[in-house]
């Protein structure tokens, strides 16, 4: 016991005697961060915390995301010399730094934070209540300004604390805005009738109503919903696979052609909307399940439609 | 002037193979899966992810993973569906033990039809709703009804373009679960 505090006693003068650790003086930062009082080991550590820690918050819209600092590699490559250069002032001040991170790795930040908030546009389209098509309006989507982001977390990287980022949204344009929309059919089986709608100032318009002829009651034209997927000028007819067509040769097209001179295939084969050199049956539920239009009437209709044009049958 | 004749008549022929080459390229491409079943190379059915008719839920293609799938494509208006749908019901009870899965695709219909349609002949297996048919057409479907069977792993195995009869559809699902 005596011989420890025997040991005590002797060194303290010594400790004494040594040179006090140099410190900063109050006021001096090193890259903003407070080194007051710091001795060299003490600043190294603290601005290497501040500069190499931490997170970058990134605010896209209402969500957000973080770039966890260390996983950029930040160097800070004066560190020795600033740290010198704080210790020798006098006066209050701030030694900058100067930081070297790795850019692929934020490079890819960038692009997964675009990638998790990107918003894709959407296409106008028609939905249906009931027999009436009703056209909606595409959205517009967004996506993070990439190099803007960038810029921003880099400059976020230059400061000790509260480093945070809103991004800057750029806006992604529908490839199918309402103007746009192709127009949507509805055949009433009952009224026999043919009406086309199309858009117009952003509304869904009555654009056409024609008279046809639909299906007899042995071969009701199907209900439900349908597309064009084919177009035919001047078609030939083809016996369907259907009884009441065996025995029947093809016939080209001409005066006395069954489907006039214009075919709309839909999606169910066989079924299709056609011009008639029986303009008579119009009007009525005469046909083998297609839609007899009068010939200008089809004519005029297959200009107007495309393939895709979606067909409501009620 | 002669070698001019000769120059346009060289290139209206070959105008004309590359217009044929590409309605050739179309008609291919709406029936592949289709010719691709039928000559047996066992292709992946399109995967597909519609609303369910009941309106609850979603049927996914997906999800049979694993079973021997009877792929089914109807309508309400189609009479051969009709005469088809007795045995549908029967050899889907029949099958339903064995790890065989029947789904139904109701398409180009309408969803009260089709739901009336689906109780009138008890129908109890997962049916989706094709609104438009966009989804049929994917798979080369042009009329009602036809059937594909699936393997474990989702190849069609066997297409029947038409109604399907008992014998053949055992046969089929038997090919399907060595496959």
């Amino acid at each position: 016991m005596a011989a420890l505090a025997l040991t005590l006693t002797a060194f303290a003068p010594l400790a004494q005697a040594a040179d006090p650790e140099p410190v900063a003086v109050a006021g001096v930062t090193i890259g903003g961060v407070d080194v007051a009082g710091m001795t060299g080991a003490q600043a190294t550590a603290a601005v290497t915390t501040a500069y190499t820690s931490g997170l970058v918050r990134v605010h896209v819209g209402k969500r957000n995301f973080r770039v966890v600092v260390k996983r950029l590699n930040v160097r800070i490559t004066n560190l020795t010399q600033a740290v010198t250069a704080a210790l020798a002032m006098t006066a209050p001040g701030d030694v900058h730094v100067v930081l070297t991170y790795d850019r692929p790795t934020l490079i890819r930040s960038v692009n997964a934070i675009d990638t998790a908030s990107r918003v894709k546009p959407t296409k106008a389209r028609w939905t249906w209540r009931g027999r009436r098509p009703v056209a909606i309006a595409e959205k517009s989507g967004s996506t993070v300004d990439r190099a803007k982001l960038r810029t921003d977390v880099t400059a976020e990287l230059h400061k000790p604390t509260g480093r945070q980022v809103t991004a800057t949204l750029l806006k992604l344009r529908s490839s199918l805005p309402i103007s746009k929309l192709p127009p949507a059919i509805t055949i009433s089986r009952n009224d026999h009738t043919l009406k086309l709608y199309r858009v117009s100032h952003r509304k869904t318009v009555l654009w056409r109503r024609f008279g046809v002829a639909v299906g007899q009651s042995a071969f009701p034209t199907p209900r439900g919903l349908f597309r064009i997927i084919e177009k035919q000028r001047n078609p030939w007819w083809f016996p369907p696979d259907s009884p009441w067509a065996k025995g029947l040769k093809p016939i080209p097209p001409g005066p006395g052609n069954p489907l006039g001179t214009r075919w709309m295939g839909l999606n169910v084969s066989g079924v299709g909307i056609h011009g008639t050199p029986d303009a008579a049956s119009i009007g009525y539920s005469a046909s083998h399940g297609c839609i007899r239009m009068r010939i200008p009437d089809a004519e005029w209709l297959f200009k107007h439609v495309r393939v895709g044009t979606p067909v409501k049958i009620v | 002037m002669k070698r001019l004749f000769q120059a346009l008549g060289i290139a209206a022929l070959i105008g004309l193979v590359v217009v044929l080459g590409v309605a050739v390229e179309r008609s291919r491409s709406k029936d592949a899966f289709v010719k691709s079943v039928a000559a047996g190379r066992l292709p992946a059915a399109p995967a597909f992810n519609l609303p369910a008719l009941s309106d609850q839920g979603r049927v996914r293609l997906a999800d049979y993973r694993g079973k021997v799938v009877v792929l089914n494509f109807w309508a309400s208006w189609c009479a051969p569906c009709e005469d088809e749908a007795p045995l549908l019901a029967s050899l889907s009870a029949e099958q339903q033990k064995d790890g065989v899965a029947f789904v139904g695709v109701d398409a180009n219909d309408v969803v009260g039809d089709a739901r009336s349609f689906a109780r009138r002949f008890g129908l109890s297996y997962p049916m989706a709703h094709d609104a438009d048919g966009s989804e049929k057409d994917r798979f080369g479907v042009t009329g009602f009804p036809e059937t594909f069977v699936l393997d474990r792993t989702g190849r069609a195995v066997q297409w029947f373009p038409g109604p399907i009869d008992a014998d053949s559809l055992r046969a089929a699902i038997r090919k399907a679960e060595n496959a």
